[in-house]
């Protein structure tokens, strides 16, 4: 692959510093990549006014649409935009392609998994995965041993986090595979672009993610109890107090379904109904945005509010489906990503096509003694949480949080897991008045029901603080419109 | 039977001036219930040429999945040979079988590295995920850049290092496990020797690449390192040094290449996924046979 020189006039994209980190855009000082040689072109043409005036634009139009999410601090909720970066993303055909088939052979294989832990159970016997580790999760529900799921599909929705390391390879960092968030934004940031930049659009032929919502009540459809024609299907929100309660209204609305809190669903006679203005009327597919210890107070948590009471017993009937089934958290616990790649192997005899990070997991004692000695240079998360919460990236951290970090992984080594911190790649984004590199990831959003269906984009996520590698927005990240190319001319050309 | 005693007997490879061998690697993909549109990408066969290594013919053969197997050859961005193969579907097994021969030669000269100087700096010099070094390795590394700045010669070090830095078992590490924690264990095996001296090497500013192969007489595939310098006398200005850290030496004449990367992850012989109810089980089997060797008087000097 050859890179192109910048154009000599814009001293903007030609100062611009990689800092020995892999670049999106630059594969050296001066020297931009070709799928992004348009872009770069259009970029120095804008002045920083220009740019400026974009942002601002993109600003407002997030604003007046209420695209915004809740920060949790102590017990007042906080509401913000996501920051949005106006340079997009850009993947090539080849790449996504990777990506594509990567995201599809996971998802198969998590879900023969997930059949097989609440099945047969095969793979305690002599499996790849320490049984003590699935059995331990948090996530496991020992209830649903037995519990049939419509055509075997657990995680209907999957919004994996991918990033790059310094030498550009793509690695499933984590898997969210029980209520994933983001692709509001997926959708939104596009809606934004278009909006403050349509020129750039024409230099490329993007894939177009609008589709999403449509996809999505397709698989809500298809996942109906059996003998159900006109599924009835119903977003269960927890509520204004959500921190992705913009992303429910909007998908409810962009399904054209109804969206309800837990007091407007009730369960008479084994099946779910909803309160209406003209009555009840009957549930068939819940899209829940609620956690499964919140679902149904009869079942799990007896304090929550949020639930619905007999939800669960209607569930396990099979009176109502729900998406993501209950139990997938057992797949997406950390200690057991650590082993998905074996799970791929184990379930499909494939070798996976997207590496996973190399992960620690201290409750192997050899694990344990390696990340204490190593808290330094090790990013240590805890194996249930998600949002960026709970986590040491031992590099940035204090002599005093490495300090804590010890005495909470001797007191519970099962609750954590630990990874080196990787370089992650950078892309330009537009600071004060110039470009600077940010760290990105990127979180594509999958829709299994039978069949696997990646939408072609993804949330950008960027670590806006300078140096910083937590992308998670309630950690102040920001996002970017995210652009999948189409094939080139010349298909033939399967490598660069 | 014969072909067999010539290749498991006891050779002294050092008086070899060039052999011929032929590899015969067969996977064989097993599943419950029939499984559609598999498509398999195989890396089993090596590139046309590799330094001193010549492919002389090569075969790959799909049985068990009807006429319309559709096979896409190409190259990665490494320069292996990567077959796609597309089946639109399998009832029961699906097997790959690749055979291939190579001549392989020592003249003792230097050796191309088969890519620029510059081109390996920008590809062969990140770290991955993998191959990061932790304060270790970086203490190891500063050692031994303070002793030399001969890039050969850190090269030299890091192998000599690298090859008593753990001991060899199976077991202890899986294809996974970073050259960190290998290190740590003080255990491993070839693919763990290969990341460790990887890492170093790479921290010690030298371009490096991890190499996947085969051994005459070794019942598994094996894996070692090339190291990468400056050679503005070669073709591509690059010359590539293969260390062999499992055995602690250079790499010689018996050393069958089949592909390269920047570590494990960009050599897996295959992946693929498939459509179907079902699950797939993989069982594999190789072959390595010494098809003729030519041996020289005297010893030709490493």
């Amino acid at each position: 692959m050859t890179a192109v020189p910048v154009s000599g006039a814009d001293s903007r994209l030609r100062d611009y510093d990689t800092g020995g980190f892999w670049d999106e855009v630059f594969a050296g000082p001066g020297a931009v990549r070709p799928h992004y040689a348009a872009l770069a072109g259009q970029m120095a043409t804008l002045s920083p006014e220009e740019v400026a005036r974009r942002q601002q634009a993109a600003e407002y139009s997030f604003q007046s649409r209420g695209i915004t999410f809740a920060v949790n601090q102590g017990s007042e909720g906080v509401e913000k935009i996501m920051p949005f970066d106006l340079v997009p993303r850009l993947i090539t055909a080849h790449e996504w392609r990777q990506i594509e088939r990567g995201l599809e052979q996971r998802i198969r294989a998590l879900n023969l998994f997930l059949y097989d832990v609440y099945h047969g159970q095969r793979i305690l016997a002599g499996g790849p995965v320490p049984p003590e580790l699935i059995l331990g999760s948090e996530g496991y529900r020992r209830e649903f041993l037995g519990v049939d799921v419509p055509r075997n599909v657990y995680t209907h929705i999957v919004g994996s986090d991918l990033v790059r390391d310094g030498s550009g390879r793509f690695y499933v960092l984590e898997d969210n595979l029980r209520t994933p968030s983001g692709v509001s934004y997926l959708v939104e940031n596009r809606r934004v672009l278009k909006r403050v930049w349509p020129q750039i659009f024409r230099e490329y032929d993007v894939r177009p993610v609008e589709g999403y919502p449509q996809d999505l009540l397709a698989v809500l459809r298809d996942v109906a109890p059996a003998g159900v024609e006109e599924a009835t299907v119903v977003l269960l929100t927890p509520g204004v107090y959500n921190s992705a309660y913009f992303e429910h209204t909007f998908l409810a609305k962009a399904m054209g379904i109804e969206m309800v809190q837990g007091s407007d669903l009730f369960v008479d006679d084994g099946s779910v109904f909803m309160r209406t203005t003209h009555g009840r009327q009957r549930v068939d597919v819940i899209y829940r945005r609620v956690d499964d210890d919140y679902l149904d107070p009869l079942a799990f948590r007896a304090d929550s509010l949020l639930g619905v009471p007999g939800l669960v017993a209607a569930y396990r009937m099979g009176r109502v489906s729900l998406a993501n089934a209950i139990g997938t958290g057992v797949a997406d616990d950390k200690a057991i990503y650590a082993y998905v790649p074996d799970i791929i192997r184990y379930y499909t005899g494939e070798d996976p096509i997207l590496p996973n990070v190399p992960t620690y997991v201290p409750s192997r004692r050899q694990d344990l003694e390696y990340v204490l000695e190593h808290l330094s240079e090790l990013v240590v998360k805890s194996v249930n949480g998600s949002g960026g919460y709970g986590m040491l990236v031992g590099p940035h951290a204090s002599q005093a949080e490495r300090a804590a970090f010890r005495e909470k992984l001797l007191a519970d080594p099962r609750g954590y897991i630990a990874q080196p911190t990787l370089a992650l790649s950078r892309h330009p984004c537009w600071v004060e008045d110039h470009f600077e590199g940010r760290h990105v990831d990127l979180r594509p959003f999958g829709l299994f029901g039978g069949e696997v269906r990646v939408t072609p984009g993804g949330l950008t996520r960027v670590a806006l603080r300078r140096g910083s590698l937590v992308v998670n927005s309630s950690q102040g990240g920001g996002g970017k419109d995210t652009w999948v190319l189409g094939d080139p001319p010349d298909v033939s050309q399967e490598s660069s | 039977m014969e072909k067999a005693e010539l290749g498991t007997r006891r050779r002294d490879w050092s008086r070899v001036r060039w052999a011929i061998f032929r590899v015969c690697q067969r996977y064989r993909y097993t599943y419950t219930e029939p499984a559609t549109d598999i498509r398999q990408r195989l890396v089993m066969v090596p590139p046309a040429t590799h330094g001193e290594q010549s492919l002389l013919d090569h075969r790959l053969a799909v049985a068990g999945a009807g006429p319309d197997v559709e096979r896409r050859w190409s190259e990665d961005d490494f320069g292996n040979k990567v077959c796609v193969v597309a089946l639109p579907r399998v009832a029961r097994a699906v097997e790959f079988e690749a055979t291939f021969r190579v001549r392989k030669q020592r003249s003792g000269q230097p050796v191309p590295a088969g890519l620029g100087f510059a081109q390996a700096g920008r590809s062969l010099l990140a770290e991955t995920a993998l191959t990061a070094a932790d304060e270790r390795m970086r203490d190891v590394a500063a050692g031994i850049a303070a002793r030399t700045d001969s890039p050969r010669e850190r090269a030299e070090l890091a192998a000599e290092w690298a090859a008593g830095a753990i001991s060899y078992r199976i077991g202890a590490t899986g294809v996974q496990t970073p050259a960190a924690l290998a290190l740590h264990l003080g255990l491993g095996v070839c693919q763990d020797y290969a990341h460790i001296l990887l890492s170093v090497l790479r921290r010690l500013g030298v371009p490096a690449r991890y190499v996947s192969g085969h051994l005459p007489g070794e019942g598994v595939p094996h894996a070692w390192t090339e190291a990468i310098f400056e050679a503005p006398e070669l073709p591509g200005g690059a010359e590539a040094v293969a260390f062999d850290p499992t055995h602690r030496r250079r790499t010689g004449v018996e050393y069958i290449t089949v592909a390269v990367g920047r570590d494990f992850a960009d050599v897996t012989p295959t992946s693929g996924y498939f459509s179907g109810p079902g699950s797939g089980r993989l069982s594999a089997e190789r072959r390595v046979e010494v098809v003729q060797v030519a041996e020289s008087e005297g010893v030709v000097a490493a």
